[in-house]
């Protein structure tokens, strides 16, 4: 007895056939690879840089490689094989993101609110002043969890509900999970460049 | 038969384009999975040269752009200070009454005249202080059934401030005020002179709580004193009639309307 496919029956059944393989295959040869999904290695001697708001550069070895869109309150944090070095933060306030670099390798990634039009973020390179595990705004009556104070009138990173459609006053809020990650890798005089939405300049090699 | 087409490349290329895209699709795939499997189970050289070919593909900025949650749109809320600035009144603004639900009345009560008319009622002037006989023997709690007999709103009316019924006066109280509660006497031998403002004074012996005992087999509103605008509203059960509404009549009817019909519908016919 012989059944007759059609061909677009047969096409069906290839393609259920190749992802069955690809399934079967997929989780094997990701536990065997080590730059599989988590992070990109640049080769050496081709850094690329990244142009930072001041004119300077900043040379990164590694990124974390999140193939997929970040949704708000998701955070990455990888440094599994980072050597210790200077920390240095991003905060690019158009894509909402905030990465954590040490020694040219990015280890922390997350979305993060930012001030509104009334009371914006202010953008540069700012140094930390101030670290609090638990602080608490008078003026805002409001838990400032793992603050990183970055300027004298309150400007920080802290801890908090990051949610979409949400904003501060000014302060770059990250998750709070992040935030305690964040708060025990950078120390007091580390850097941090706020990216605003009109230098952005994609990097160079 | 030299370079004869066998039976199935004939029937493929008798059945056209079709077959022959899909054979070119199976091996284009058999391809990228025997290189990927070569890549991720080679060696350390080959794991090198697949990282070469990502970071080839992927610089930072196209990265950060592929985490991105996007651009931020639409209305923002501020998540310090609980929505915004606190909102900062006056006291005398603070304490204004809140809207609290309708007044509903029987429509024999609906039509009675406002307090500041009662008001307006020239006082029964009384130059001695209210003086009831009571025979002796002749006394009983007033205050629950006394209570029993108001309407909800001086119920109520009467826990903060005293309602009076009697509208009278008092020498150094003005109407408004808490007037002087009833005294009545147990004593019979000490007759109550109204007109003697020089009489002697009888010490209270018992103090009755306002409004004014109502003694069994005496309508309240049949009370002389008792002016005619203030008459309480009794209800036959001794409590308020809750009146519905004409929508709650409205939709009790149409329940009911619905629920014959439904039963009436369902009644069908067993078919034999």
């Amino acid at each position: 007895m012989t059944a007759r496919l059609a061909p677009s029956g047969f096409v069906r059944c290839l393609l259920v056939a190749v992802c069955v393989m690809s399934l079967s295959l997929g989780p094997a040869a990701a536990a065997q690879a080590p730059i599989a999904g988590a992070r990109v290695w640049y080769p050496a001697g081709e850094y690329p840089q990244l142009t930072l708001p001041g004119g300077k550069r900043e040379t990164i070895r590694s990124m974390l490689d999140v193939t997929k869109s970040m949704r708000f309150g998701d955070f990455v944090w990888d440094e599994d094989r980072i050597p210790k070095g200077a920390v240095w933060i991003r905060v690019d306030l158009p894509r909402q993101i905030l990465s954590v670099f040490r020694a040219g390798h990015e280890i922390g990634t997350a979305v993060i609110l930012y001030g509104t039009d009334g009371k914006p973020t202010p953008t540069g390179r700012f140094a930390i002043l101030e670290k609090k595990v638990d602080y608490y705004s008078h003026s805002y009556h409001a838990p400032m969890p793992y603050m990183l104070r970055l300027t004298s009138d309150g400007v920080a990173i802290h801890g908090s509900n990051v949610r979409q459609g949400h904003a501060t006053h000014g302060c770059i809020g990250v998750p709070l999970d992040f935030a305690r990650l964040l708060f025990g890798a950078a120390g007091k005089g580390d850097f941090v460049v706020i990216v605003p939405a009109q230098t952005q300049k994609h990097a160079s090699r | 038969m030299g370079f004869g087409r066998s039976r199935l490349v004939q029937a493929l290329a008798a059945k056209g384009g079709r077959w022959r895209r899909a054979l070119w699709l199976l091996a284009g795939l058999a391809a990228l999975i025997l290189v990927a499997a070569a890549a991720f189970q080679g060696s350390p050289e080959s794991h090198a040269r697949l990282g070469l070919l990502i970071a080839a593909l992927k610089d930072p900025m196209a990265l950060l752009n592929e985490r991105s949650p996007g651009f931020r749109i639409g209305p923002l809320i501020p998540i310090k200070g609980k929505g915004g600035p606190r909102e900062r009144v006056l006291s005398s603004v603070r304490d204004r009454p809140r809207a609290g639900p309708h007044e509903r009345v029987l429509a024999s009560a609906r039509d009675r005249p406002p307090a500041a008319a009662a008001e307006d009622t020239p006082p029964v002037v009384l130059d001695m202080p209210v003086v009831v006989d009571i025979p002796t023997g002749a006394f009983f709690t007033p205050a629950a059934p006394t209570q029993a007999f108001l309407p909800p709103d001086q119920l109520i009316g009467s826990l903060f401030t005293p309602v009076t019924p009697f509208n009278y006066s008092v020498p150094g109280f003005t109407p408004g005020e808490t007037p002087l509660p009833l005294v009545a006497t147990a004593t019979p031998d000490v007759p109550s002179t109204p007109g003697s403002p020089s009489g002697p004074s009888v010490p209270p012996t018992i103090i009755a709580s306002n409004p004014p005992v109502t003694p069994p087999g005496i309508t309240p509103g049949a009370t002389p004193e008792t002016p005619p605008g203030s008459t309480p509203v009794v209800p036959p059960g001794g409590g308020p009639i809750i009146l519905p509404e004409p929508s709650t009549w409205s939709m009790m009817i149409l329940g009911l309307l619905a629920t014959g019909f439904v039963l009436r519908r369902n009644r069908k016919p067993v078919r034999q």
